[in-house]
């Protein structure tokens, strides 16, 4: 059942990580990415700290985009397109394999955004300068610790970060977005893979579509903020109340690939069948050996 | 607010707890906070939903949804009225990932034969002297009301279960049926594990007496009797159970669920039928009025929750007598004030754990109230019934006859009534002891259990047991205790203490993950996990401890609808001033005094003429 915390000018936030919750959440008309800084203080701290952190360089990713911005749509269309299943290096796909073998090699975080970014463009080249870029862009956005964002935007982490990787993906904001965002939850499907393989009675029983669907991570929070007053589920929200959806707690109970991507809502995944694919060919090339 | 900080601070306390001692080791007041945080966890994590569509919604027509229960569980839950039905699917208590089924060979890895033969068959029977055999009959009764798998699949090939060499199973070939698969699947539950349904109402209505469907309903109340009209009482033959002529086999007497049938089954029947018209004729002098409809669906809705609260204040704390499992299970029903507080001064608090489950606002914690494939398997508790029963006069203990299982069994049952009478059959349940919950105590005569004779069919009940946690996904033993936030055992030492038990399980599974949930449990006997005058394991505790006040919560018959509004008055006061023991002196008035020194009526009874 969703949580709304109301604290006079200090929060308005309301948390679910219920299934049925999300989806009808994900899809309310006053709930979007309007992501300013008003309203209560945590309210301010957290709209400032989503939207610094997803403009990369004054570049907006596709995650912080409006539901009505004809921008997002078109971008939404095209990577669609792009992300067909069988869009991937084989190469690449069999490093991954023998990662969830648990053969040494590349870290699965750089073999991740290569395989993500190669979508985007055939040479796209992963190292460890753009995999630490990706992780202290996410370090940022998961941190609970004020001093350690203080500490981060005096040294200006976060905007280096951010330039690394815009240069790696040459400005795409879709590839930006895989690379240094999304694929944090694929190398976290990697890192669940790589544990079920070692789990011989599992590596057994499981057919690749299942093995993709038991590991799936989804995002672990999806934002919205009210852009205007009105009843939902959670509870009635007024402008600047933030909503956080738990979908990776959800979908993990669920088991279920359409919540773990909003498949149902208008902010689906894109890339929604490609990483099942995806997941699915590597549990697959992990027993051809 | 307060009580989701509390919750987070029992449930944070509990995880952090059982690095150092296991609940049961601490004093009490910590011991009780743990328990309940683990339910704060448990009700957070392991309340899973398998259902992946939307449920149907047909309303009975001209039947009061609001005040009466309907027969198949429908509109229990009003804004989700298939919720809790019969034919809905069995829910989890394990991630669904973890609940896919093992291959083949891992089926049959190690052979359930083999498991029965060496971990399971009874050398000498192990009793448990606190308790008598109503206990474990009455558990069999609840189980009735929760939950069936239905038949097996009549139509697939059936398992084969390999035979251990040199084992002399007639005809050397033991199979068994494969349960029933779900008929309802659709796109969305491609590539996830398969799913059970529930041919009971999950809810704690008393389907066992009543049955799940309508017509079912309508058997119990005639029983087919010429010129039998349907009144508001159970049909009744010279107040026994009426024959089922319906039933594959003469002489099987009819229940809602008559399934499985012994003498422990054919007594509480007996007894709960007789309360159900007393009931009755309770209403009748304050509703005279009403239909005979009227008077029957209430008299249900207060039978079946005198059912749940013997079970809640009296059942479940004699299998865990200590004092924090008294309390923990009276807590459910009372809360932390207690019975005489409540009984003083009513609810004086919103919240369930300061004045109980019943009466406090219905809450489902996530996730669609069903029962679980989980819970279905921790309740697997055959090692309770003993092989033999001698059956004594109530009147000075004489004995009367000395019979097996299998002939109180089925049709047995009713003809034992030829022989010995209702009331001396009742006290001699009352007076013997039921078996424990170790290893090696599984009934022999359920070991090899007569389907059908003349086709030499046989089946083994305890490899039965292991095979249906298997096919149906349950995690083995380490691997399911790690899900539901207990103690990993790394080794067989951490499973039991007992070095010869540990021998055995190293010589039939090899490899501690490879241990049985059924086994694991009943080897936790003897070990620093099994908590003091538990007659049952740590690890079936953690899922009573979830699923039982989940059938309270969850039920609105039992949370805002537990109220004189909807119970009447009189039926409202019916279930708080009756417990088992009044049950059966109005019913048996000649056995009061064989109850009379009895803390709890699921302890042994007095023995006649001592």
């Amino acid at each position: 059942m969703a949580r709304h915390i109301r604290i006079p000018f200090l929060a308005d936030l309301i948390l679910t990580d219920d299934p049925d919750e999300i989806r009808e959440l994900a899809n309310q008309v006053a709930l979007d990415r309007g992501f300013r800084a008003r309203g209560p203080l945590i309210n301010r701290i957290l709209a400032r700290r989503i939207k610094a952190a997803l403009t990369f360089e004054r570049t907006q990713l596709p995650s912080v985009q409006m539901r009505g911005d004809p921008q997002r749509q078109q971008a939404s269309d095209r990577l669609s397109k792009m992300f067909a299943p069988g869009n991937w290096d084989s190469e690449l796909v069999k490093l991954i394999a023998a990662h969830v073998r648990g053969t040494p090699g590349r870290p699965a975080g750089e073999l991740a955004q290569e395989v993500m970014g190669r979508v985007f463009d055939s040479d796209y080249t992963a190292n460890a300068d753009t995999w630490a870029a990706a992780q202290a862009i996410d370090e940022h956005l998961q941190s609970r610790n004020p001093i350690m964002a203080l500490l981060r935007k005096i040294s200006g982490a976060v905007p280096r970060a951010q330039s690394a990787l815009r240069q790696a993906a040459s400005g795409d904001p879709g590839a930006m977005h895989g690379t240094g965002i999304a694929v944090h939850n694929l190398v976290l499907s990697l890192e669940r893979m790589q544990t079920l393989w070692a789990n011989e009675s599992m590596r057994s029983r499981l057919a690749p579509e299942e093995a993709a669907l038991s590991v799936i991570a989804a995002p672990r929070t999806v934002m919205r903020a009210a852009a205007e007053h009105e009843d939902t589920i959670g509870g009635r929200v007024r402008p600047a109340t933030l909503v956080a959806l738990n979908t990776r707690a959800a979908a993990d109970k669920a088991m279920d690939a359409d919540l773990a991507f909003l498949g149902s809502s208008w902010s689906r995944c894109p890339a929604q069948h490609w990483v099942m694919a995806l997941l699915a060919e590597v549990w697959r090339e992990a027993g051809d050996v | 607010m307060f009580e989701r900080l509390l919750d987070s601070l029992l449930g944070r306390f509990a995880r952090l707890s059982q690095r150092v001692l296991v609940w049961h080791a601490w004093p009490f007041i910590p011991a009780l906070a743990i328990v309940l945080g683990h339910r704060v966890n448990l009700r957070r994590h392991n309340l899973i939903n398998t259902e992946t569509a939307e449920l149907g919604d047909e309303r009975p027509e001209g039947f009061d949804i609001i005040g009466w229960r309907t027969a198949d569980g429908s509109y229990n839950d009003l804004a989700e009225p298939r919720m809790g039905a019969s034919g809905v699917r069995f829910g989890r208590n394990v991630a669904i990932r973890e609940t896919y089924p093992p291959s083949a060979t891992e089926l049959m890895e190690p052979s359930p034969r083999l498991v029965s033969e060496k971990l399971l068959k009874r050398h000498e029977f192990v009793p448990v002297p606190h308790l008598n055999i109503l206990a474990a009959g009455w558990i069999q009764f609840m189980v009735h009301d929760w939950l069936s798998h239905g038949p097996n699949d009549p139509d697939a090939d059936p398992h084969e279960i390999p035979l251990p060499q040199g084992d002399d199973w007639p005809g050397g070939k033991m199979t068994a049926r494969r349960t029933m698969p779900d008929q309802e699947t659709s796109d969305a539950d491609v590539n996830r594990p398969p799913t059970y349904r529930n041919t009971e109402t999950s809810w704690w209505d008393g389907s066992q007496i009543y049955g799940s469907t309508e017509e079912r309903l309508r058997y119990i109340r005639t029983a087919n009797l010429k010129g039998q009209p349907k009144t508001a009482e159970i049909a009744l033959d010279n107040g026994m159970l009426p024959l089922d002529k319906k039933a594959k086999r003469d002489g099987q007497e009819l229940a809602g669920v008559n399934g499985n049938w012994w003498t422990g089954l054919s007594v509480l029947h007996t007894l709960f039928a007789r309360e159900h018209n007393a009931i009755v004729a309770r209403l009748r002098i304050d509703h005279g009025d009403e239909s005979e409809d009227w008077l029957f669906h209430k008299a249900r809705l207060v039978n079946a929750a005198l059912m749940a609260k013997i079970h809640t204040v009296e059942w479940t704390p004699a299998l865990m007598d200590s004092p924090e499992g008294r309390m923990a299970m009276r807590g459910n029903y009372w809360g932390l004030m207690g019975e005489t507080v409540f009984n003083a001064f009513g609810r004086l608090s919103e919240s369930e754990v300061v004045s109980g489950i019943p009466g406090s606002a219905q809450d489902h914690h996530g996730a669609p109230y069903a029962m679980t494939e989980e819970f279905s398997a921790v309740y697997r508790l055959h090692s309770l019934m003993p092989d033999q029963f001698q059956f004594r006069s109530h009147s000075d203990n004489t004995l009367l006859r000395e019979v097996g299982l299998v002939d109180v069994a089925g049709p047995g049952a009713r003809a034992l009534y030829d022989e010995v009478n209702f009331d001396d059959v009742l006290y001699s349940l009352g007076t013997e002891h039921p078996g424990a919950l170790v290893l090696n105590n599984f009934p022999e005569a359920l070991r090899k259990l007569d389907k059908k004779v003349e086709s030499n069919l046989f089946i083994d009940l305890a490899a039965v047991d292991i095979l249906r946690d298997r096919e149906r996904g349950v995690p083995r033993y380490a691997a399911f205790r790690e899900s539901i936030g207990a103690t990993r055992p790394e080794t067989f030492a951490d499973i039991t203490d007992d070095q010869s038990w540990q021998a055995a399980l190293k010589e039939v599974y090899g490899t501690v993950d490879k241990v049985d949930l059924l086994v694991g449990t009943l080897a936790e006997a003897k070990s620093k996990n099994q908590p003091p005058r538990f007659g049952f394991s740590d690890t079936a505790f953690r899922i009573f401890i979830l699923m039982a006040s989940r059938r309270l919560k969850s039920d609105r018959f039992f949370a805002d609808d537990f109220r004189p509004e909807i119970y009447t008055e009189a039926g409202f006061r019916w279930v708080a001033e009756n417990g088992f023991a009044d049950v059966v002196r109005r019913h048996c008035p000649e056995l009061a005094d064989a109850m009379s020194d009895t803390r709890n009526p699921f302890f042994p009874w007095q023995i006649a003429g001592t």
